[in-house]
C-alpha cells in the first residue's frame, strides 16, 4: 500500500506538461490553419478538436494516472489516439487539398499501398493487437522512447485505419457494404482482445501490481485490468459501430421522404 | 395433402409454417391457461409444482421457438419473392427441409410429455440446474436435441432468405428501394447466422454434460454454471429482436397504406434497423445483473443497454410520423398496427427500466419482466403479427376477412392482454416472484391475480374468434381481388392467391412503391426521388 | 445454380464459425493441459491440411481429386480416433476432467463434420462440388486452431 492520493490532488498535480507534445500539437495546429486560412475553416473545428484531445490525452493527468497507477486509465488514453482523436483529424482534412495532396505521384504511390484497405486494415489492428502482448506492453511502460514510440504507432496507424471510411477523397472510400465488413471485422477483433483482458487472471501487466498508491477510484489490480478490458470491449465496439451506421446512413443519401 | 407434404413453391412452404405456428401456438396458449388458473387464487392446488415448472417451461420454449420464430419465417418465405418481384426462393428444398426440421423439432419436444415429463428448467434452463445432478429425467434431453432441430431449420431458412434477397431482385429494385419488410428480414437472417450457433454449441456443451458425464457446467468438477449463462444469452439477447424485428417490418409495411402516405424517414428506419442488430451483441450481460459479476460489468452494460432504446424509439417516431398527416383507414389491421405502436412503446419502456442495474436488482425475476416480456412479444409480435394476417389474408387465399368479426376480435384481444398483464407490472413491483407455483395470500396479489387470470380467458376467448374468422372468410369469406387495400408494393400485382408462377413477367422496379408508380404514371416516386439510384 | 449454393455455403460457414469460435473460447477459458501426442497431432494437421488443398483442385469436379480428398480426410479421422483411443486408455475422458471435457467436445464436433463433409464429396453431384469444397477448407481452417490451442498453447 503506497501513500494514498485524492482525486483533487491528482488533478492539480498530475498534469505532464512534455515540451515536445506540446510543440507538436502546436504544430499541427499552426500548420493546419496556415494551410486552410485562405480557403475557409469549414472543417477546421473537427481538426482543432482532434488536436485539441491529442494534447489532453498525453498531457493530462490521464496519461500520469495510465502510466503509473491505473491500467484502465492507460487504456482509455491509448481509446482516444487510435480511435477518436484519428478521425477527428481525418474529418477536419479539407477536400481541395487532399484531392491537391493527391495530384503527386509520390503521394498517390504511398496512398495506393497503405490506403489499400487490406492493408490499413491489418495495419490498425494488428498494431493494436501486438502493443497488447504483455512482453510489448510492459516493455513500453519501462522505456520512455519506446513509450512514445507506441503512441505515435497507435496514432499514425489509427489514422491509416480510418482512411478507407473517412478520407476526404470520396474514390478512396469503401462503399457501404466494404465498409461494414471492414469495420465489423475490426470491432470483434477489439471485442475479442477487451473480452480476452476482461477475463484474464490480474497480472498480465505487472506494474499496475506496484502502483504507487492504490484503491484509486475504487479499483483493485483486479478491478483495474477488468475495467480496462470491459472499456476496449463494449465502447471501443460503440466507436466501430458509429462508423458502421454512419456509411450505412451515407449509402442512403439524402433523399426526400419517397 | 401429399402435395402439401412434399412441397417445394415458397407459398405452400410458407403456408406450411403459419399452419405449424398455429398449432403451436394454441399449445402454448393451454400451457399459459394451466398456470393462469393455477394463479388464480392464493395457495391453489390445481397442479403440483412440479408439472406447473414443466408449463411454463413448455409455454417459454414453445412460444418463442415453435411460434413467434416459425410464423414469421413463414410470412417471410411466402411473401418475400412476391414483393422483390421473384418467383421462387433461391434454394428452395433448404427451405422446405428447414420447416421439416423445425415441426420435427416441436414433435420431439411434444413427446417429452409422455416419456417420463417435459422439460421442467425455464426457457433457458440455467445450469447446474440443467445438469444430471438435479433434473434426471429425459425431460431436458428432449429440450435440448428438440431445440438443436429447430436451430438447424432457423440458420437453414436464414440462409435462403439471405441468398433470396441478394440474388433473385427484380431489375431495378436496387437494396435502397426493398420494401422495408424485406430489409428487415434479411437483417434478421443475417443476426440469425451469428446468434443462433451461441445457441447450439450451448446445447451441444448442455448435451455433453448431461449424455456423456462431461463438466462444463458443473462446479463440483471445475465446470462454469455462469459460462452457460453467458453463451446462452449471447444467444438468447439478439434472438429477442430476431422475433420482433420482422414484426416491425409488417408494420412498416401497414401502416404507409392504411395512412395513404409513403413511410417516414425510410433511410433512419433502413438504419436503425442495422443499430438495432449490432447494438444487441452489446447488451446480453443485462440478463445477468444479478450474479455478481462486478461493478464494471455492471456499469458497461448497463450503459449499453439504454443505448439500444434509441434506434428502437426512432422507428416509433418513424411510424407515428408516417402516419401524422396522412388519410387514416381503421380497418382491423390497421387497428392492430396502431395498438402495437401502444403496446410495444409500453413494453419497451419497462425494458429500459431494466436498463437501471438497481431497477434490475430489485424486479428480476419478478412479474415486473413477465410483463415486460409480454408486453414486447405479444404487445408487440403478436398483435403486428394479426394485423399482418389481416392484411395478407385475402393475398394468400383470395377472400376477405369478416371486418366485424375482426372488430370483436381486436377489441377482446386487446381488453384481454391488457387486463391480463398491466397489472402484473404492479404484482411485479410488490415483489411477486415468477416461475413459482403459487403465492401468498398478501395484500393485493390475490386481486391482481384474478384480474390477470380473467384477462387471460378474454384474451383466449378473442384468440378463439381470430382462428374462427381464419377459418370462415377460408370458406364465407368475400372475394378479393389482387389489390384489395390499394396498396403499393409488388406482391399486390400477383393474383390472389398468386400462381404457382407468381410473375407472368417479372416488373421493371424504379422506385420503393412500384404499384403507385404504375397506378400514378403522371406522379411517380421515381421523379420526385430525382437521382436514380445505382 | 452453383453461384446460389456457394453463396448459401458462405452464409453457413458464417454460423459455423460463430459455433466453433465459442467451443474454442470454452476451450481457452478452462485453460486446461494434457500431455498429447504432439507428433500424432502434427501429422493429422498435415493431412487434412495437404487435403484442403487437393479439394481446391477438386472443386473443378476431378473425380480424382475429390478421391484423393477423400482418402486424406479418412487418414486424419483414423489418426485422430487412433488419439482418442489411447486418451481414453490412459484415462483422459470425457467425463474424467475438465482437459477430457472441453477437448472432446472440441475435437468430437469438428470430426463429425469431416466425416459429413466426406459423405458430402461422396453423394453431392459435381456441380455443388465448389461449395462442399469451401466447407472442407473451412474446417481445415477451424482445425490449425484447435490444434494451435490444444496441442500447442495446450500443451502439459
Amino acid at each position: 500500500m503506497g501513500r494514498r492520493m485524492t482525486v483533487r490532488q491528482l488533478l492539480v498535480t498530475g498534469w505532464d506538461w512534455e515540451p515536445s507534445i506540446i510543440f507538436g500539437c502546436a504544430l499541427l495546429a499552426m500548420g493546419y490553419a496556415a494551410i486552410v486560412r485562405k480557403q475557409g475553416l469549414a472543417r477546421a473545428p473537427y481538426f482543432l478538436a482532434g488536436v485539441f484531445l491529442l494534447l489532453l490525452d498525453l498531457v493530462s493527468p490521464l496519461d500520469t494516472l495510465g502510466d503509473q497507477y491505473l491500467f484502465s486509465a492507460h487504456v482509455l488514453q491509448h481509446f482516444f489516439l487510435a480511435l477518436v482523436i484519428p478521425p477527428l483529424l481525418l474529418l477536419g482534412v479539407p477536400r481541395w487539398f487532399a484531392i491537391a495532396a493527391m495530384d503527386r505521384p509520390a503521394i498517390r504511390k504511398v496512398e495506393r499501398a497503405i490506403g489499400h484497405p487490406p492493408v490499413s486494415w491489418l495495419l490498425g489492428v494488428g498494431v493494436m493487437l501486438a502493443w497488447h502482448i504483455p512482453v510489448l506492453f510492459n516493455a513500453a511502460l519501462a522505456n520512455d522512447t519506446l513509450h512514445i514510440f507506441q503512441h505515435l504507432t497507435f496514432l499514425v496507424t489509427g489514422t491509416i485505419f480510418w482512411w478507407p471510411i473517412l478520407s476526404a477523397v470520396e474514390s478512396r472510400r469503401l462503399p457501404a457494404l466494404g465498409a461494414v465488413a471492414y469495420l465489423f471485422s475490426a470491432c470483434l477483433c477489439c471485442s475479442l482482445l477487451g473480452a480476452f483482458l476482461t477475463f484474464a487472471p490480474v497480472g498480465l501487466y505487472p506494474a499496475y501490481l506496484h502502483a504507487p498508491a492504490s484503491g484509486l477510484f475504487g479499483l483493485d489490480p483486479q478491478s483495474d485490468q477488468q475495467l480496462g478490458g470491459l472499456l476496449m470491449w463494449v465502447p471501443g465496439c460503440f466507436v466501430y459501430l458509429t462508423g458502421i451506421l454512419a456509411s450505412v446512413r451515407r449509402w442512403y443519401g439524402n433523399e426526400a421522404t419517397a | 395433402m401429399t402435395e402439401w407434404l412434399g412441397a417445394i413453391d415458397h407459398k405452400r412452404v410458407g403456408i406450411l409454417y403459419m399452419l405449424s405456428a398455429l398449432l403451436f401456438f394454441l399449445a402454448g396458449g393451454m400451457e399459459a391457461m394451466v398456470m393462469r388458473a393455477q394463479l388464480a387464487a392464493p395457495n391453489l392446488k390445481l397442479v403440483t409444482p412440479g408439472v406447473y415448472n414443466q408449463m411454463f417451461t413448455m409455454h417459454g420454449t414453445t412460444m418463442i421457438f415453435l411460434v413467434a420464430m416459425p410464423v414469421l419465417t413463414g410470412f417471410a418465405v411466402y411473401l418475400i419473392p412476391l414483393m422483390i418481384g421473384a418467383n421462387e426462393t433461391s434454394l428452395p428444398r433448404l427451405g422446405a427441409l428447414s420447416f421439416w426440421l423445425q415441426l420435427f423439432g416441436g414433435f420431439l419436444l411434444y413427446i417429452s410429455f409422455a416419456t417420463g415429463g417435459a422439460p421442467n428448467a425455464g426457457w433457458f434452463s440455467y445450469a447446474p440446474l440443467s445438469e444430471n445432478t438435479f433434473s434426471t429425467g429425459t425431460g431436458l434431453d428432449y429440450w435440448a436435441l428438440a431445440l438443436l432441430m429447430v436451430t438447424a431449420g432457423s440458420i437453414g431458412s436464414a440462409i435462403n432468405l439471405i441468398v433470396t434477397i441478394a440474388t433473385e431482385r427484380a431489375p431495378g429494385m436496387t437494396m435502397r428501394l426493398v420494401p422495408l419488410f424485406v430489409w428487415m428480414t434479411l437483417v434478421t437472417s443475417v443476426m440469425i447466422l451469428f446468434a443462433l450457433p451461441a445457441l447450439a454449441a450451448s446445447l451441444v456443451m448442455l448435451l455433453s454434460d448431461r449424455l456423456l458425464h462431461a463438466h462444463f457446467f458443473d462446479p463440483t468438477q471445475g465446470g462454469a454454471p455462469l459460462l452457460w449463462q453467458h453463451y446462452f444469452w449471447i444467444f438468447g439477447h439478439p434472438e429477442v429482436y430476431i422475433v420482433v424485428l420482422p414484426a416491425f417490418g409488417m408494420i412498416s409495411e401497414i401502416i404507409p397504406v392504411f395512412s395513404r402516405k409513403p413511410i417516414f424517414g425510410y433511410p433512419f428506419m433502413a438504419t436503425s434497423t442495422v443499430a438495432i442488430a449490432f447494438l444487441s451483441y452489446g447488451v446480453w450481460v443485462h440478463h445477468m445483473f444479478a450474479v455478481a459479476l462486478g461493478r464494471n460489468f455492471l456499469a458497461v452494460f448497463a450503459a449499453a443497454s439504454m443505448l439500444i432504446g434509441v434506434p428502437t424509439g426512432m422507428k416509433i417516431f418513424g411510424w407515428i410520423g408516417t402516419m401524422w398527416g396522412g388519410s387514416i383507414r381503421f380497418t382491423t389491421s390497421m387497428m392492430f398496427a396502431v395498438a402495437f405502436l401502444l403496446e410495444f412503446t409500453i413494453g419497451g419502456l419497462s425494458g429500459v427500466a431494466f436498463a437501471a442495474v438497481p431497477v434490475d436488482w430489485q424486479m428480476t425475476d419478478t412479474y415486473f419482466v413477465v410483463a415486460h416480456i409480454h408486453y414486447v412479444l405479444f404487445g408487440g409480435t403478436v398483435f403486428a403479427l394479426m394485423s399482418a394476417v389481416y392484411y395478407w389474408f385475402p393475398k394468400m387465399s383470395g377472400r376477405m376477412m369478416d371486418e366485424s368479426l375482426g372488430r370483436w376480435n381486436f377489441w377482446l384481444v386487446v381488453i384481454g392482454f391488457n387486463a391480463a398483464f398491466f397489472v402484473q407490472h404492479f404484482l411485479g413491483l410488490m415483489g411477486m416472484r415468477r416461475r413459482v407455483y403459487t403465492y401468498p395470500d398478501l395484500p393485493g396479489f390475490a386481486a391482481l391475480n384474478l384480474i390477470s387470470t380473467l384477462g387471460a380467458g378474454i384474451l383466449v376467448f378473442g384468440i378463439l374468434l381470430f382462428c374462427s374468422n381464419i377459418g370462415m372468410s377460408l370458406v364465407f369469406g368475400a372475394k378479393a381481388g389482387n389489390d384489395p387495400w390499394n396498396a403499393w408494393t409488388l406482391e399486390w400485382s400477383a393474383a390472389s392467391p398468386p400462381a404457382i408462377q407468381n410473375f407472368a413477367e417479372i416488373p421493371q422496379v424504379r422506385s420503393r412503391r412500384p404499384l403507385w408508380d404504375e397506378k400514378h404514371p403522371e406522379a411517380p416516386d421515381w421523379v420526385l426521388a430525382g437521382e436514380s439510384d445505382a | 445454380m452453383t453461384r446460389r449454393a456457394q453463396f448459401g455455403m458462405a452464409m453457413f460457414l458464417v454460423s459455423e464459425g460463430v459455433f466453433f469460435a465459442l467451443l474454442i473460447l470454452a476451450f481457452w477459458y478452462f485453460r486446461q493441459r494434457a500431455n498429447l501426442n504432439f507428433a500424432a497431432g502434427a501429422i493429422d494437421t498435415g493431412l487434412l491440411l495437404a487435403s484442403a488443398l487437393s479439394v481446391w483442385r477438386a472443386a473443378d469436379g476431378s473425380r480424382l481429386w475429390v478421391t484423393v480428398t477423400m482418402v486424406l480426410g479418412a487418414a486424419f479421422l483414423i489418426g485422430q480416433s487412433d488419439q482418442y483411443v489411447h486418451l481414453i486408455r490412459g484415462g483422459v475422458t470425457i467425463s474424467a476432467g475438465l482437459f477430457g471435457t472441453t477437448f472432446f467436445t472440441l475435437t468430437g464436433m469438428h470430426g463429425l463434420q469431416v466425416l459429413a463433409g466426406l459423405i458430402a464429396l461422396a453423394v453431392v453431384p459435381r456441380a455443388t462440388i465448389r461449395a462442399v469444397a469451401l466447407y472442407w477448407q473451412f474446417l481445415a481452417a477451424v482445425w490449425v486452431l484447435i490444434f494451435l490451442s490444444a496441442y500447442v498453447w495446450g500443451a502439459a
